[in-house]
């Protein structure tokens, strides 16, 4: 069975949840679907690696959590960028764009 | 900021896990119940939509571990669990585990106390001084035959080296003396003085805890007497209640009245350590008065008697200052010319760590090497003794390592346990070896203040340290040894590949027996040389009743025509006493040494002899009876020519062989054999009452008694509650004559015995200290095997052997190890003999019985560490033995 492979490529899920929170902020369900529906499916989130890579980013600095009660009494902890994390979402997607040129110009140069 | 916040979180989570893991577990049902919900928008049933979500996710309980398992408070909650298994462990073993908490404070707390003392005289300024790093000694050197040797110096070449200003910024000389003062209750004692420049404790940069110093304070103030003293503050505290008290007031030294101007700090104790307490400094102008020496100059080129201690002139090297100085010495060297002449050199060096020990390269350096020799043999037996408790554990704990491995733990993770516990034993094992290391320090610092021995934290930290890594480092091995063999390896059968595990161990113990020898010899020998020469004195049975006075003679002998001798009046009026059967005069200590050669009927060899000076009616008074012929009488005194002796009975018998000897003559010889003397034996008393030396026979001769310093009274009574009322006596038939010790034999006695046994007691608790710690190593080693090879003891009972061949066999091996580490250890005891001849002079005769006794001690001790625990192997019953595996 030949199905395409919708891993988030290794590395770079930190930048994905930080450019998705850079829009508003949400909690991590709607970050993984934002992620999806953004990639149009191209990437589908592993939610278990998600929720520690919010956890780990949190600790770092990177996102503020705050606990808000939903409509059906549940409690939903909803993330948001700080400017830590604005500055390194910078620092990652910079990275990301030189090399993915970089990768980019090797692919033209083979054709 | 960013460290804040992981530390603030862990904190968090640590302390509260309840609301973490509620927090885990909301996020995550959150994200559930959001997903369930957008997979029920697309059409699913509710039912299915839960589980899809589920699907999706994993199972809830994982999602929200693996969120808690990020950050450090998950290491330090491991770490929580690995010291809980570890302290459940030490709780089924308490034994082995208070062994080796014990052995590392035995060894921690040992080593670190000597260190530090070793340090404090080394490392540090000397007691009360406050900055040494300029401060030097320039050491006068006579070039001897034998080589070089230290002398004192006269004034005017002291002067010289205070006139090298570009080298010395200050120089100060001292001369040490004793002198006579009254205690508070009036007795006569002793006190050591130091006779200083004014500048002495300028120079030092000492300041004096209270009053002003001397009045003059130049190096060459020294025109007009001045009578004042600076005095210890141990003086002061005993004469004077206290060191504010001591100012002002007036202590006679050698009858002459000086007044305090000073207190100098605490322990403070002149320029050279020495475990003689220095009590008071006086100026040098002072000196002819205090010593009743008008006649002769201090200054005069004759009268060398001054040690010198310098300030170098910043940036000055020692080679520098010490060439400068050697152009002094070889100017007096030209210009002080005698008959024996040798020539003189000097040097510099510096002040600190300088004993007052004598020689020139400094013995001290040979007693530091030897001390910080032992102390590492201590530490080394510290640490094998350990670390074979600890391979022992590990090999025994072999199946329980194998069920963990079974159960899916990783080597690292079993390894990362085994250190736990090493560490936590180590740290117990440093920290109440630090308290014993305290307790220590604060003992030597009242009992030794001559040395500075604050607790030294430097040294503490590094045996801490050492001692850590040491046990770290012994625990990595069993526990990668441990963890080596396969699951299934360990979990079939727990002996084999034992052997060679217990071949580390093996020879873990018998270089801990190595290292235990050398030890116990040397502390052995120090024991049996500072108890030489203490046997009983003849007459021991009459001690309590014969008092010895000791009078100070030095005062007398300084100025022999102006005082008349009033000894003999002393003696007299004594003896005029009820209760006092008789006085003598007693000469302490040999005469010197003959050769001795009979005359007459047995041709025999040459004897070396010792005299031994003893007056008239000496043995009658010790009640020691004379065998045969009679006791000196006054007449043998003046006997002329033929001289007379009193020989012990063995000695006559070795002499003269059966023939009574009783009138037989015997030639002296000198050294190159010609006859000096001739001598007629008069008397014969028994041996065994008389010899307390065993090197030599003694030969009594006829005591003449020119000078007496010591008078021997004997009494009807026990002496013991006479001695004021003697004291009182001799004061005033003789008020100017100082009484340095009035005692009864028995009380000397006992004083000696006193020190003997403080001296040797801390040299017998090292040895004991180490034998112990070797056998307990010992002991595992054979409680260890006999347990890991019960199943080959059971087949062997099974097969017929006897409970008595089994624990032979154990015992055997055991007794072997021990033997193996005794050879091993020959050489390195043969080293610290070496080194313990150069601070005593070893009679090598006592060596061999020493060895002996040590071996068999050592020997002994081994036989009942491995014969206990050997017996276990009589009680296994094959039965069980065989069933349990």
């Amino acid at each position: 069975m030949d199905q395409a492979n919708t891993d988030v490529i290794q590395g770079t899920m930190d930048m994905l949840i930080l450019k998705t929170l850079s829009l508003q902020p949400m909690h991590g369900y709607g970050i993984a679907r934002r992620i999806e529906q953004i990639s149009r499916g191209v990437f589908k989130v592993n939610p278990g690696s998600l929720l520690t890579a919010l956890q780990r980013l949190e600790r770092a600095g990177w996102l503020d959590a705050q606990w808000k009660q939903t409509e059906n009494s549940r409690r939903a902890k909803v993330y948001s960028l700080t400017r830590a994390g604005r500055k390194q979402l910078r620092t990652e997607a910079d990275d990301w764009t030189r090399r993915v040129s970089a990768v980019a110009r090797l692919l033209d140069a083979e054709a | 900021m960013n460290l804040w916040r992981q530390a603030t979180y862990g904190l968090r989570s640590l302390f509260n896990r309840e609301a973490a893991n509620l927090d885990a577990q909301d996020e995550v049902s959150h994200y559930l119940a959001q997903s369930a919900a957008a997979h029920e928008a697309q059409g699913l049933s509710p039912e299915e939509a839960q589980r899809a979500a589920r699907l999706e996710l994993g199972g809830p309980t994982n999602a929200a571990e693996q969120i808690r398992g990020y950050g450090w408070e998950n290491v330090v909650k491991h770490i929580a669990g690995d010291v809980r298994y570890a302290v459940r462990h030490f709780a089924r073993t308490p034994l082995t585990t208070v062994t080796i908490v014990l052995t590392l404070t035995l060894g921690i707390g040992a080593v670190a106390s000597m260190f530090s003392v070793i340090d404090g005289v080394f490392n540090r300024p000397a007691p009360g001084v406050p900055d040494d790093r300029s401060l030097v000694r320039i050491r006068g050197i006579r070039v001897e035959q034998a080589g070089p040797r230290l002398r004192t110096m006269a004034w005017p070449e002291v002067t010289e080296y205070a006139a090298l200003t570009a080298r010395f910024a200050a120089v100060a000389a001292w001369t040490s003396r004793s002198v006579i003062t009254a205690s508070r209750d009036g007795a006569v004692e002793e006190a050591n003085v130091q006779f200083v420049s004014p500048n002495f404790f300028a120079t030092f940069g000492i300041t004096l805890v209270t009053g002003p110093g001397f009045v003059r304070k130049g190096f060459k103030d020294l025109a007009e007497p001045e009578l004042t003293a600076v005095v210890s503050q141990s003086f002061a505290a005993r004469r004077f209640g206290g060191a504010l008290n001591a100012v002002g007031k007036e202590v006679k030294l050698n009858g002459i009245a000086v007044r305090v101007v000073g207190v100098a700090p605490r322990a403070f104790n002149g320029p050279i350590q020495s475990y003689d307490a220095r009590e008071l400094w006086l100026p040098l102008s002072s000196y002819p008065l205090v010593m009743s020496s008008i006649g002769q100059s201090f200054a005069s080129r004759d009268s060398s008697m001054f040690m010198v201690l310098a300030r170098l002139q910043p940036g000055v090297a020692h080679e520098t200052a010490t060439a400068a100085a050697n152009v002094v010495a070889s100017s007096v060297d030209a210009d002080f010319r005698s008959a024996d002449r040798l020539p003189m050199r000097s040097d510099v060096v510096p002040l600190r760590g300088t004993m007052d020990l004598g020689g020139i390269d400094g013995e001290s350096l040979a007693l530091s090497a030897m001390a910080g020799v032992i102390a590492l043999l201590i530490l080394a037996v510290c640490t094998t003794t350990v670390s074979s408790l600890l391979l022992g554990a590990a090999v025994a704990r072999r199946q329980e390592i194998g069920v963990r491995l079974a159960l899916g733990a990783s080597r690292a993770r079993i390894i990362r346990q085994l250190l736990t516990e090493n560490t936590i034993l180590a740290i117990s094992g440093a920290a109440f070896g630090l308290l014993i290391f305290g307790w220590v320090v604060r003992l030597l610092a009242t009992q030794l203040i001559h040395v500075d021995v604050a607790p030294n934290w430097t040294t503490a930290g590094f045996t801490v340290s050492f001692a850590m890594v040491t046990a770290l480092i012994c625990g990595l091995s069993p526990a990668l040894h441990a963890t080596r063999a396969g699951v299934a390896d360990v979990l079939k059968d727990g002996t084999r590949g034992a052997t060679s595990r217990s071949r580390l161990q093996r020879t873990f113990v018998v270089a801990q027996i190595a290292l235990t020898q050398p030890l116990l010899i040397a502390l052995a020998m120090a024991i049996s040389v500072t108890l030489h020469g203490f046997g009983p004195r003849p007459g021991s049975s009459i001690g309590d009743s014969v008092v010895l006075a000791d009078f100070e003679s030095d005062i007398r002998e300084s100025q022999p025509a102006q005082t008349h001798d009033p000894i003999p009046g002393v003696m007299r009026r004594i003896a005029s006493l009820p209760g006092v059967v008789r006085v003598l005069p007693q000469r302490t200590g040999y005469g010197g040494t003959l050769h001795l050669t009979p005359v007459g009927p047995v041709p025999g060899g040459v004897f070396k002899v010792l005299t031994v000076p003893v007056p008239v009616d000496y043995f009658r008074t010790l009640d020691v009876p004379v065998a045969r012929g009679r006791e000196f009488t006054a007449a043998d005194l003046s006997a002329g020519a033929l001289g007379r002796v009193i020989l012990a009975s063995d000695d006559a018998t070795r002499l003269f062989g059966p023939v009574s000897p009783i009138g037989q003559r015997l030639h002296s010889l000198s050294p190159a054999g010609q006859r000096v003397a001739e001598l007629e034996v008069v008397g014969v008393v028994s041996s065994g009452q008389v010899s307390d030396n065993e090197e030599l026979p003694e030969v009594f001769v006829p005591y003449t008694a020119e000078r007496i310093d010591v008078v021997l009274i004997r009494t009807t009574e026990p002496a013991a509650p006479l001695l004021s009322a003697l004291r009182a006596v001799i004061q005033a038939e003789a008020p100017k004559l100082p009484i340095v010790k009035m005692e009864t034999l028995d009380q000397a006695d006992r004083a000696r015995r006193k020190v003997v046994l403080q001296a040797s007691g801390l040299a017998a608790a090292a040895g004991m200290v180490a034998l112990f710690m070797a056998s307990i190593g010992l002991y595992a080693v054979v409680a260890i095997a006999v347990g890991q090879r019960r199943r080959e003891i059971g087949v062997r009972v099974a097969v017929g052997a006897t409970p008595r061949q089994v624990v032979g066999m154990f015992f055997n091996s055991g007794l072997r190890l021990s033997l193996i580490g005794l050879l091993i250890g020959l050489p390195l005891s043969a080293a610290a003999l070496r080194i313990l001849d150069v601070e005593f002079e070893i009679q090598w005769m006592t060596v061999p019985a020493i060895a002996l006794a040590v071996g068999a001690v050592v020997v002994a001790v081994a036989s009942l560490a491995t014969w206990l625990p050997a017996r276990r192997a009589a009680g296994v019953d094959p039965l069980i033995a065989l069933r349990a595996e």
